[in-house]
């Protein structure tokens, strides 16, 4: 019976995954004027037994970094290294500066957070996260 | 076809070209090409010459210090022809442009086409100084890249709109060359865009100092974001990852 379930979570994740790529790639802007935010670029990929997440991070010190891993989730905060401004956005608002970046990752499977490691150079983040193996093995007769 | 369907690409003014080098970089991979071309309009102080024109462009004019701009424009001197786009690029599009590119190298008397962009690689991150490979569509242009040691790519795809403007440049016999440095895939690359730059530097003994885009190489990243994510959702349209396919007959 648990294999139903598992199944149908993992559609869930496919349909939630489809539904936030779809809503980011086409409407939501990568910036929060209010809370002065910034979405930075991210790349997920499933190596193997691994979920390998890469962040774009421009303007950030490592020191700067704070990541938070669940087993389906990883979120990663960064301050910039001083408040960007810009001078123009968009046609109403003028001289808006932001000064961090904030993004939640949805992961495409179930990961142990506590054996993820991260590394961060020439301003990317790259952060391995092992999957959550919940198969058995099949002896081939 | 109607006149008003087909890509146009509108002038200013009336201008005497003598034998112009071509230079398209559009959004593609780590928006390489663009953020070298804007770089080169910049340095070498291009003055903007038009604008293409075409009923598939996506609906978008860009305003910059309360003056109107079309997205796709054209920036000249006497000796270079350069194409910047500032968004990314429809399928539909792509094929039009790549073909009036060309048409309008022959018509001007071009000397070569040269398209800068990138080539994804899984390790960027660990590579300090991104590697420049290049794809000459004649004997003669191979040789100028081998001239100045600029190893050329011997297998592979080449996908989206350097593949059709390589292609009409075999068609109209126009010297075509793709120079592809190392980059990120999903992320702005300005590191690979200063490669192509100095290896466009040396091919066409045209120099274009790189120093700036170094210094604003981060300032970039953080406001090409937009750009990067939408070229990239266009490049998986366009088979872009077949390019790390190993082709069938040449095996």
């Amino acid at each position: 019976m648990w294999k139903i379930f598992d199944e149908f979570e993992k559609m869930r994740r496919r349909l939630e995954r489809l539904f936030e790529e779809f809503y980011e790639e086409f409407e939501k802007p990568m910036w929060d004027y209010q809370s002065k935010c910034l979405e930075p670029l991210v790349s997920v990929k499933e190596i193997e037994d691994k979920v390998v997440v890469t962040i774009d991070l421009p303007c950030v010190d490592k020191n700067n970094i704070k990541i938070y891993a669940t087993e389906d989730t990883l979120t990663v905060e960064a301050t910039l290294k001083e408040a960007y401004r810009f001078e123009r956005l968009g046609v109403v608002r003028k001289e808006t500066s932001f000064e961090y970046f904030k993004k939640v990752i949805r992961l495409p499977a179930p990961v142990i957070p506590e054996k993820a490691k991260a590394r961060f150079k020439r301003g990317i983040l790259e952060v391995v996260l092992p999957k959550k193996i919940t198969g058995v093995e099949i002896k081939v007769e | 076809m109607r006149k008003d369907m087909e890509m146009q690409f509108v002038e200013y003014e009336k201008k005497e070209f003598k034998n112009p080098i071509i230079i398209a970089g559009l959004p593609d991979v780590g928006l390489v090409g663009a953020i070298a071309t804007v770089h080169l309009v910049r340095e070498l102080k291009l003055k903007e010459h038009g604008y293409a024109y075409y009923d598939l462009i996506p609906p978008v004019m860009l305003l910059h210090n309360g003056e109107i701009k079309a997205p796709i424009r054209i920036y000249a001197n006497e000796s270079i022809i350069a194409l910047i786009s500032e968004i990314a690029l429809p399928t539909q599009t792509i094929i039009a442009l790549s073909k009036k590119i060309v048409e309008w190298a022959k018509e001007k008397n071009g000397k070569y086409v040269i398209m800068l962009s990138g080539l994804g690689v899984p390790n960027r991150v660990d590579i300090e100084e991104p590697k420049v490979y290049g794809v000459a569509t004649t004997n003669e242009v191979k040789k100028l890249l081998e001239e100045h040691g600029i190893e050329s790519l011997q297998e592979g795809f080449i996908a989206g709109a350097n593949a059709l403007i390589l292609r009409e440049c075999i068609k109209l016999k126009i010297p075509g060359i793709l120079l592809l440095a190392e980059s990120f895939m999903e992320f702005p690359d300005p590191a690979a865009a200063a490669s192509t730059l100095k290896a466009f530097s040396k091919i066409s003994g045209i120099d274009v100092n790189v120093e700036k885009l170094m210094e604003k190489a981060e300032e970039i990243r953080l406001k090409a974001r937009e750009l990067m994510r939408r070229t990239q959702s266009q490049l998986k349209a366009m088979k872009k990852l077949q390019e790390s396919e190993v082709p069938l007959m040449y095996t």
